[in-house]
């Protein structure tokens, strides 16, 4: 097959730019990132969020622990499976008020922190 | 491959098909079966040193430092080493077949542009000075490109020896003058050592 594609100039400036980038942006991760693992003090104050997805038959039970200033502090823990939604919506109500520092669901975490981009 | 042989050793312009057909051992019509003129061999011989290039060009960036330069340099080299006629008779392709030089020139833009962002690279990185404008960086670029594509001719011209550090270092001395501290410990710590005379 033939394999003449043709880059004008700008695009070919702009993927030399791109492979330059990746020296200062492209770094392999440290040990010091996974220290929200093995310090987890910051689990105290974090937002937490029940997810139910349907897998194989059953629903399982997940809970996103969020820290309330530092959103990119993330922890997300399956917790149990149960054999139906309603079950499984119950519990993970339950399971996420016991785990909450704040029952009453006021610590919440705001979406705008993550600052995503939908494009 | 016979023809490229040719081609480097007696020049593009004075090689005739039957020069060709001579050193393949086989009739010109035989030849002319395959390759109906010289155009259509030259047009194959470009493809097959368009693939090279294209290699050669695909090695941008295989180190963080100023190595990467000196890699390609080394390339460059073997591949002017191995097609020169590549170089040597380019006004003549330019001016025979203007189709085939238009990819040609798609290759020394390529270059120019590489050169042009390793230079824009090497400064973010406070190797070379940043106080060169844009235009000036343009500029580098294209005064090293010009060395690659016109060395070989040059030392030709000259009678002179053509060798790997002779290459290495016509090029790197463009640099040397814009070379921060940072870049001088850099440039004597990897590219001095293998060009033993700067």
């Amino acid at each position: 097959m033939s394999s003449h594609i043709y880059i004008d100039k700008t695009s070919y400036e702009n993927l030399m730019d791109y492979m330059n980038n990746q020296y200062f942006v492209d770094h392999k991760g440290e040990y010091i990132d996974l220290d929200l693992f093995f310090h987890d003090e910051w689990l105290l104050d974090s937002a937490v969020i029940d997810h139910v997805v349907e897998r194989n038959g059953n629903w399982d039970v997940y809970l996103v622990f969020a820290h309330v200033d530092d959103p990119f502090k993330i922890i997300k823990k399956k917790i149990t499976r149960c054999t139906s939604l309603q079950k499984a919506m119950l519990s993970a109500n339950y399971m996420k008020r016991q785990a909450a520092k704040d029952q009453r669901g006021t610590l919440r975490l705001d979406e705008a922190y993550f600052q995503n981009c939908d494009n | 491959m016979a023809s490229i042989e040719l081609f480097n050793e007696q020049g593009f312009v004075n090689v005739r098909l039957q020069n060709i057909a001579d050193e393949l051992k086989i009739s010109v019509g035989n030849l002319a079966y395959h390759f109906k003129n010289k155009e259509a061999i030259v047009a194959k011989a470009y493809e097959k040193i368009g693939e090279e290039l294209k290699a050669i060009l695909s090695s941008y960036r295989a180190s963080p430092d100023l190595r990467d330069l000196d890699y390609q340099l080394d390339s460059y080299y073997q591949f002017i080493g191995k097609y020169p006629f590549y170089f040597i008779d380019i006004l003549e392709i330019k001016r025979n077949y203007p189709h085939l030089h238009e990819e040609r020139k798609d290759f020394i833009l390529k270059m120019r542009v590489q050169f042009e962002k390793r230079i824009e690279y090497n400064q973010t990185r406070g190797i070379l000075t940043s106080e060169l404008s844009k235009q000036q960086v343009a500029q580098l670029a294209d005064n090293i490109c010009t060395l690659v594509t016109f060395w070989y001719t040059s030392q030709s011209i000259k009678d002179e020896n053509n060798n790997l550090c002779s290459f290495k270092c016509s090029i790197w001395m463009q640099l040397h003058a814009f070379l921060t501290q940072k870049g001088l410990e850099e440039y004597e710590r990897f590219i001095k050592p293998a060009l033993n005379v700067i």
